[in-house]
C-alpha cells in the first residue's frame, strides 16, 4: 500500500523529478569515473543498455524506465585496476529508479568510490516498441590517495576529495528495428585535484546506435567523445539456442568478447577485453530477479 | 598445329619405353577423333558435352593504417581477373575428356603472365569393361578423393598428381579381389604453365615419378597393399621408395599397417643389399622404433575395438604407433619431422543424447629437437536440439604449457556464429585467444560476416565482409578488415598453439560468374 502511494507519488511528479536531477547534474563538477557493465564490455565497450540488467544506472540513465521488475546486479574486475559494483533497480507506475555502489582501487592504493541514485522517464510512445526517454543520475564521488608532503618524519598522508556529477541519457526509438543513443557523463578531472590517476576518467560524450534483428541478435555502434580522444566501439550480442548470449565487439583496435549464461532467476556474465600489450581485462557479474527475466532485449 | 607439332617433337624422344609411345600415339587419335566427331559443344542436357564459362575477379587494396601503429604497410593494390573456360565429354563411352583453359590479368611484373591463355587442367582418358581397365592422361589433375590410410605415398598416388605434374594413369581394377595402378608423373620447374601455352612441357621437367601399386583384397576381410616408386630430380637425385600396406579384419577389429623404406638409388640399381628392412634383434628396452631403419616410416592403428552397452553408449578405442626415422623423406622430398609416437583414442558415445567425449593420451618424443613429452587431449562434443553445438577441449603436454578451449557454435537459418574461447598457460600467465566468427542473413541474397581475433591476450585483428549471392551463379563480395579468419580457426581450434595472422589491413573485393554445367 505503501509502495504503491510512493509509485502514485513518484508518477505524477516524475516529468518535474528527471529534469531537476538532470538540472542538478549539469551544475555539478567532478572527477568522475567512467564505469562498464560486463555485457556491455563484452560488445566492445558500446554502452548498450539492456532493459533486462540493472547496470543501466550507470551504462545510460535514461534506460531505466525501460526495466520491468526488480533487479539486482554486480559485478567485479581484477585488472589493473580493482573494481566491485552493485546497482539495484525498483521500477515505479510511471517512472524507473536506480540505485548503484562502485569501489575502485588501483596498485598505488587510490581509490575512487561513489554512490549513485538514477531515474528515467518515457516522455514519448507510440507504437509498440517506439518512444523517446530520458533519464539522469545523481552521484557523489569521493577519491583517496596518499599523499606525500616532503617531510621524511611525516611520511605520507591519506587525503580524500568529494564531489558531485551524474549522466544525462536520452534514447529515441523510432522504430522497433533500431534506437539512438546520446549520453553525456558529466565526467572530468576535478579541478580540486591536479592528479593524474588511471581510476580517474575524463569529461565524456556517447552517441550511438543499436539494430535489433529477429529478437536474437543486437547490433550496436558507438561513437565515444573524450577530451584527448574520440573512439568508436561496435559489438554484438546473439542469443543462441539455449539459455547463452553471445557478445563479441571491437573498439579502438581492440578485442573483446564474452558471454551471459540464464539459469532460473539467476544470470552470470563473463567477459574481457584486450588491455593494450598489458594482457586482458576481465569482468564477472551475476544478476538476481525474482520470476522470470524479459525477453531481454537492449535499450 | 605448328605448336602440336612441336610438342610431340618434343614428346617423342623422351619416351622410353615402346609401350608409352603406343599409349601417346593411342591418345592423341582419341583426342583427335573425338573432336573431329563432335558437334557444337552444348550445355544442353540430353547432349554428350557440358561446358562451363567462368570469370573471376579480385581486387585486394593494402591500406596504409594510419589508425593502427602496428601496420606500417604502404598503400598498394593488387588486381588479379580470370576467365576460365572449361570443357567436359560425358556418357561418350569410353572415352572421358575434361579441358580447362585460362586466361587473365595478374598483378604482377612479369609481361609473361598477363593474358595468356592456357590449358590449366586437363585430361583425356578411356574406360574399358565397365572401368575395370582404364587409362588416362592428365595435366595438372585435380585430387578430389585421397585414398591415403597411414602414412602419405604409401596408399595413395595422389601427391604425384597434385601441383604442376603431368603424366599417365594406368589401372586394371578387377572388382572385390585385386586392383592395380601405374602412374608416371613429370613435375615442370617454376610455372611452367604461362608458359609453352600450358601444354606439357616434357624439354624442362624438375622431377619425373614413377609409382607402381598393387592392391589385393580378400572378401573384405583382408587387404594388402605393395608399392614401389621411383624419383629423379635433379634436386634430390635418384631415389627408390619401396612399401607395403596392409589391414586385416576379425570379428569387427581391423588393424592397419603401412611400412616404407626410402632408399638412394635408382630403380635398376635396387639390389638386395640396398634394402635395410627390420632388425628385431635391436628391440630392447628403448622401444619398439629401434627395429627400424632412419631411413624408414611405419604406422599401425588397431580400429573397431569397442564396447557397447544399451544405456551407457559405445565406447570405441583406437590405439596407434608411428615412426618417421631421422633420414626418411617422402619419396618426392619432402621432409617431414621425424618422431615417434604412441597413442590411444578412446571415444563415448551417449546412447540418447548428441554426446561425445573423446580422450586421446600420446607418448611423443621428436628426433629434431630431441626432447619427448606425453599429452591428453580431451575432447566433448555436443549437440543440442536448438542448433547449438559446444566443444570442449583440454590439451595438457608433459613439463610443457596448457591449453583449455571452449567453441560454441551457433547455426541457424538466420544467423551462425563460431566463438572459440582458448586459453594458453605460457611460463605461468594465461594468455586468452579468442575467435568470434559469425554471418547473417540480411535477405535471401545478402549475407553479412563478420569475424574478430584476439591472439594470446596481445594481438587483435577484426574483417567484416558482405556477400551477394542472389544465385550459384553470381558472387559478389566486399570485404574490409586486418586479417582472414579461416587461416586462424583451424591452428585455434585444433593446433598445439594459435596462429597469427599478417598484419594486412585491407580491402577486397571478389567477383564470380559461372556460367554451364561444370562446377570448379
Amino acid at each position: 500500500m505503501k509502495l504503491e502511494r510512493i509509485s502514485h507519488f513518484c508518477g505524477r511528479y516524475s516529468l518535474i523529478a528527471v529534469v531537476v536531477i538532470c538540472l542538478l547534474v549539469w551544475a555539478g563538477s567532478s572527477f568522475g569515473v567512467t564505469l562498464q557493465a560486463t555485457r556491455s564490455e563484452a560488445m566492445g565497450g558500446t554502452r548498450t543498455a539492456f532493459p533486462d540488467e540493472a547496470s543501466v544506472v550507470f551504462l545510460n540513465p535514461a534506460a531505466i524506465s525501460n526495466i520491468d521488475k526488480t533487479l539486482f546486479y554486480s559485478d567485479y574486475s581484477n585488472n589493473r585496476i580493482r573494481e566491485v559494483k552493485a546497482a539495484f533497480v525498483v521500477p515505479l507506475e510511471k517512472l524507473g529508479i536506480g540505485l548503484s555502489l562502485c569501489s575502485r582501487r588501483n596498485d598505488e592504493n587510490e581509490a575512487a568510490d561513489y554512490i549513485a541514485a538514477g531515474v528515467s522517464k518515457i516522455i514519448f510512445s507510440g507504437t509498440p516498441d517506439t518512444y523517446i526517454e530520458i533519464g539522469a543520475n545523481f552521484r557523489i564521488e569521493r577519491f583517496a590517495f596518499d599523499f606525500y608532503s616532503g617531510c621524511s618524519a611525516c611520511g605520507e598522508t591519506r587525503l580524500s576529495e568529494s564531489d558531485v556529477t551524474g549522466d544525462i541519457g536520452i534514447i529515441l526509438r523510432p522504430l522497433p528495428l533500431v534506437s539512438f543513443r546520446y549520453i553525456d557523463e558529466k565526467v572530468r578531472k576535478t579541478d580540486k585535484l591536479d592528479y593524474d590517476s588511471d581510476i580517474i576518467g575524463e569529461k565524456g560524450r556517447r552517441v550511438g546506435a543499436t539494430l535489433y534483428l529477429r529478437d536474437k541478435l543486437v547490433v550496436s555502434w558507438g561513437r565515444e567523445y573524450r577530451d584527448s580522444s574520440v573512439i568508436n566501439h561496435y559489438g554484438f550480442c546473439l542469443k543462441t539456442g539455449v539459455p547463452l548470449e553471445l557478445m563479441a565487439g571491437f573498439s579502438g583496435g581492440e578485442i573483446s568478447g564474452g558471454a551471459r549464461l540464464k539459469w532460473g532467476f539467476l544470470r552470470v556474465s563473463f567477459a574481457f577485453s584486450q588491455d593494450g600489450k598489458e594482457g586482458i581485462h576481465q569482468r564477472i557479474s551475476f544478476e538476481i530477479a525474482p520470476g522470470r527475466f524479459s525477453s531481454g532485449i537492449a535499450e | 598445329m605448328k605448336r602440336w607439332a612441336k610438342t610431340i617433337r618434343c614428346v617423342l624422344p623422351l619416351c622410353k619405353t615402346e609401350i608409352s609411345l603406343i599409349i601417346i600415339y593411342l591418345f592423341l587419335i582419341l583426342f583427335i577423333s573425338f573432336f573431329s566427331a563432335s558437334p557444337v559443344l552444348s550445355s544442353d542436357s540430353t547432349s554428350h558435352y557440358k561446358w562451363s564459362a567462368l570469370y573471376r575477379n579480385d581486387v585486394e587494396l593494402y591500406r596504409n593504417s594510419q589508425p593502427f601503429s602496428w601496420n606500417a604497410m604502404l598503400d598498394e593494390s593488387h588486381l588479379s581477373d580470370e576467365i576460365v573456360l572449361m570443357a567436359k565429354g560425358r556418357n561418350v563411352k569410353p572415352f572421358n575428356i575434361f579441358l580447362k583453359c585460362s586466361t587473365g590479368r595478374k598483378d604482377t611484373e612479369s609481361v609473361d603472365y598477363k593474358n595468356l591463355f592456357y590449358l590449366k587442367q586437363g585430361h583425356i582418358g578411356v574406360d574399358l569393361f565397365n572401368k575395370k581397365l582404364y587409362l588416362k592422361a592428365y595435366l595438372r589433375e585435380r585430387v578430389y578423393h585421397s585414398s591415403m590410410v597411414l602414412l602419405p605415398v604409401v596408399s595413395s598416388d595422389s601427391p604425384y598428381l597434385m601441383g604442376n605434374a603431368m603424366g599417365m594413369i594406368a589401372g586394371i581394377d578387377a572388382g572385390r579381389w585385386a586392383d592395380i595402378r601405374y602412374t608416371e608423373a613429370r613435375i615442370s620447374e617454376m610455372n611452367p604453365e604461362y608458359y609453352n601455352g600450358g601444354l606439357p612441357d616434357f624439354n624442362n621437367p624438375g622431377a619425373s615419378f614413377r609409382f607402381f601399386n598393387a592392391n589385393l583384397k580378400w572378401r573384405e576381410k583382408g587387404r594388402f597393399s605393395l608399392f614401389i616408386s621411383e624419383t629423379q630430380s635433379a634436386q634430390i637425385g635418384e631415389a627408390v621408395a619401396f612399401g607395403f600396406s596392409g589391414g586385416l579384419d576379425y570379428s569387427g577389429i581391423r588393424v592397419l599397417t603401412e611400412y616404407t623404406e626410402r632408399i638412394g638409388v635408382s630403380f635398376l640399381n635396387l639390389n638386395k643389399e640396398s634394402l635395410s628392412g627390420f632388425d628385431l634383434k635391436k628391440f630392447g628396452k628403448e622401444g619398439i622404433s629401434q627395429i627400424f631403419p632412419d631411413n624408414s616410416a611405419f604406422s599401425v592403428e588397431v580400429k573397431g575395438a569397442r564396447l557397447k552397452n544399451s544405456s551407457l553408449g559405445s565406447i570405441i578405442f583406437l590405439p596407434g604407433y608411428r615412426y618417421y626415422g631421422v633420414d626418411y623423406t617422402n619419396p618426392e622430398g619432402e621432409i617431414g619431422s621425424s618422431m615417434v609416437e604412441s597413442y590411444i583414442l578412446s571415444q563415448w558415445r551417449h546412447p540418447q543424447l548428441a554426446v561425445t567425449f573423446k580422450v586421446k593420451g600420446g607418448d611423443i618424443y621428436s628426433y629434431d629437437s630431441s626432447e619427448g613429452y606425453k599429452y591428453v587431449r580431451n575432447t566433448l562434443h555436443m549437440r543440442f536440439k536448438t542448433g547449438l553445438i559446444l566443444d570442449g577441449g583440454v590439451l595438457i603436454r608433459e613439463e610443457r604449457r596448457s591449453s583449455y578451449l571452449v567453441t560454441i557454435e551457433d547455426d541457424n537459418q538466420f544467423s551462425r556464429l563460431l566463438t572459440t574461447f582458448r586459453v594458453d598457460d605460457c611460463r605461468g600467465e594465461n594468455k586468452i585467444s579468442f575467435l568470434s566468427d559469425g554471418w547473417i542473413n540480411i535477405s535471401d541474397s545478402w549475407l553479412l560476416r563478420s569475424s574478430l581475433y584476439l591472439f594470446k591476450s596481445t594481438e587483435s585483428r577484426y574483417s567484416i565482409s558482405l556477400e551477394y549471392r542472389p544465385s550459384q551463379r553470381f558472387v559478389f563480395m566486399a570485404s574490409v578488415g586486418s586479417f582472414n579468419p579461416s587461416y586462424c580457426a583451424i591452428a585455434l581450434n585444433q593446433g598445439w598453439e594459435p596462429d597469427l595472422a599478417e598484419k594486412n589491413r585491407m580491402i577486397y573485393f571478389f567477383t564470380r560468374v559461372w556460367l554451364g554445367g561444370i562446377r570448379d
